[in-house]
């Protein structure tokens, strides 16, 4: 089985960039890794669970779970779907009387940006935050704001939200507060290049793996590598610092991506200063 | 002047009139939040923003109002009202509300773009009580998140959880949901819809709805320049665009509207350098 060449839509790239996942007509989902190979059918429409006709789908770096917004029997919901289960969505946010529309996943994987509203097409829509991993309220963050029918997006290091407004303006959203992630990553450019600085803040041991990439002024990757060689060990309050290489002359940002064994990620960026 | 701000002016003139009015009329009863929330919903938020400050005037423990008071600042903030909304809490503060007036003054005057006046609220925020307030915390542990000073902002939310740990406002900061900066990066006029940001963060990817189609067009909000990065064919419009983790390639929706009928929709993958 395959999707239909002009019945498909709504893409959405995994936080790696090594899996495309997209919808069907009929509110189906596929995903495809982006390096070549075949689609594979992850959800069909069911009764149990009536998506958006366009569900916008987010999938996992794992490809484990699916995160979409759409319509229970109930009313709105956020649900997170196992790819290898799903018939048993869990609701991760639910609504009886307002709708979810459509929403992304961050890139750290613990939040989905959406939008929360009285009926499609009508009234003052909400942005509002909702926890991936936890069963907790929708967080507000925009009041009547958002068009509901365009998905808010993230920055890639998690950090701020882009979304587009009632009067067909763009509007970004930059988040503060004091999440309790296990990694705490900074970069900051040094006389010599840049550093990164590594904090593990969880309570656990864990390892991780670390790469870099420079981008040019025109956003377009000039040059990219591994920070570590293999996975380096991590306890709790321990401080790593890698040296980012700046050698590209066209490099303009830097960016550090570190991944923990848990899945988790950390991504920083920074500008390089002018010559 | 919203009239539940007005009888909390502690004299003992005013205490006297309103015990006397106790016994000739019910005292007013204050607004709750969801008066305010559906008051915004009509889009007169600088109004959400007089019955939120009324109602914290006299409950100020009530948690959803302050989460509420915050959302309504932004919204007036960002509309028309911002000048309305300024006034009043500009005459709030100076009633005796304790540092919380002008920390929720700052707050406003950092959301309409002045962070100069917000540093200025919160030192008189900070010098107004001698136990630093929850709502002054609030601000000044924005006002290191937009310095970038990443350990004195940590150090700052923890005493503010510390003084109010409950409700949606500490919800936020447990979460890393605070809104630290609220900004129009495209105006209205220029038809761009579907954003979608670079793998550097810094430039924005749009579906762009031009005279002669719907194309996709790249943005860059520090100086204002655009460029058709791929064009739509004649009857086809390109949506939701998203880059690759490198930013050399794009992956977007080809849309063909069909007549009364659900439009084609194809799923594209263009390498960026050939489009650029």
């Amino acid at each position: 089985m395959a999707p239909s060449l002009t019945g498909s839509g709504s893409p959405f790239l995994t936080a790696d960039g090594k899996t495309l996942c997209f919808e069907g007509n009929e509110g189906q989902v596929w995903t495809l890794p982006v390096a070549g190979g075949e689609p594979t059918l992850r959800l069909e429409t069911g009764p149990a669970f009536h998506f958006f006709r366009s569900a916008s789908p987010s999938l996992t770096c794992d490809g484990k779970y699916l995160i979409l917004s759409g319509i229970a029997p109930q009313g709105g919901a956020v649900a997170r779907v196992r790819t290898d289960d799903p018939a048993k969505p869990d609701l991760i946010a639910f609504t009886e009387k307002r709708l979810f529309a459509w929403g992304t996943l961050s890139p750290d994987e613990r939040t989905y940006a959406t939008s929360i509203g009285t009926k499609e097409g009508e009234g003052f829509w909400d942005l509002c935050a909702v926890d991936v991993q936890e069963q907790t309220k929708p967080q507000q963050l925009a009041w009547g704001r958002p068009q509901w029918n365009y998905r808010p997006v993230w920055s890639p290091d998690g950090r701020k939200i882009a979304y587009v407004g009632r009067n067909v303006d763009v509007r970004v959203l930059t988040l503060g507060g004091l999440p309790q992630p296990s990694l705490a990553l900074v970069v900051a450019p040094t006389d010599k290049g840049a550093t990164a600085t590594l904090t593990c803040t969880g309570k656990e041991a864990t390892t991780v793996t670390a790469t870099y990439q420079l981008f040019d002024a025109a956003s377009a990757e000039v040059a990219s590598g591994a920070l570590t060689a293999q996975p380096v060990p991590l306890k709790p309050g321990e401080v790593v610092e890698f040296a980012l290489p700046t050698g590209a002359a066209a490099a303009r940002t830097m960016k550090a991506t570190v991944v923990a064994q848990t899945g988790e990620r950390a991504i920083a960026l920074a500008t390089i200063p002018a010559p | 002047m919203n009239r539940h701000a007005r009888t909390t002016v502690h004299t003992g003139v005013t205490v006297l009139v309103a015990c006397t009015l106790a016994h000739s009329q019910p005292p007013p009863t204050p607004p709750t939040w969801k008066q305010a929330e559906d008051v915004a919903y009509s889009g007169q938020f600088a109004t959400a923003v007089e019955l939120l400050a009324g109602r914290l005037a006299e409950v100020p423990g009530d948690l959803k109002a302050w989460a509420d008071l915050f959302l309504a600042i932004r919204g007036a903030a960002a509309s028309a009202q911002r000048d309305q909304m300024l006034t009043f809490l500009a005459r709030w503060a100076e009633e005796p509300h304790g540092s919380m007036g002008y920390a929720v003054l700052g707050y406003a005057q950092l959301m309409a773009g002045s962070e100069a006046a917000a540093r200025a609220a919160l030192k008189t925020a900070l010098d107004a009580e001698v136990r630093t307030s929850g709502p002054a915390l609030y601000l000044k542990a924005i006002l290191h998140e937009r310095a970038g000073e990443a350990d004195a902002a940590r150090d700052t939310w923890r005493a503010f959880l510390t003084l109010s740990d409950e409700g949606p406002l500490a919800d936020a900061v447990r979460q890393g949901w605070v809104v630290v900066n609220d900004w129009k990066a495209i105006g209205p006029g220029f038809g761009f819809t579907y954003p979608t940001l670079s793998p550097d963060g810094r430039l924005f990817l749009c579906s762009a709805w031009k005279k002669d189609g719907v194309h996709l067009v790249l943005f860059d909000p520090a100086t204002g320049k655009e460029r058709i990065l791929v064009r739509a064919e004649e009857g086809q419009q390109l949506h939701r665009p998203i880059w690759s983790a490198d930013g050399r390639e794009l992956f977007y929706e080809r849309v063909i509207p069909q007549k009364g009928e659900w439009p084609l929709r194809t799923i594209m993958r263009a390498p960026l350098r050939d489009n650029a």
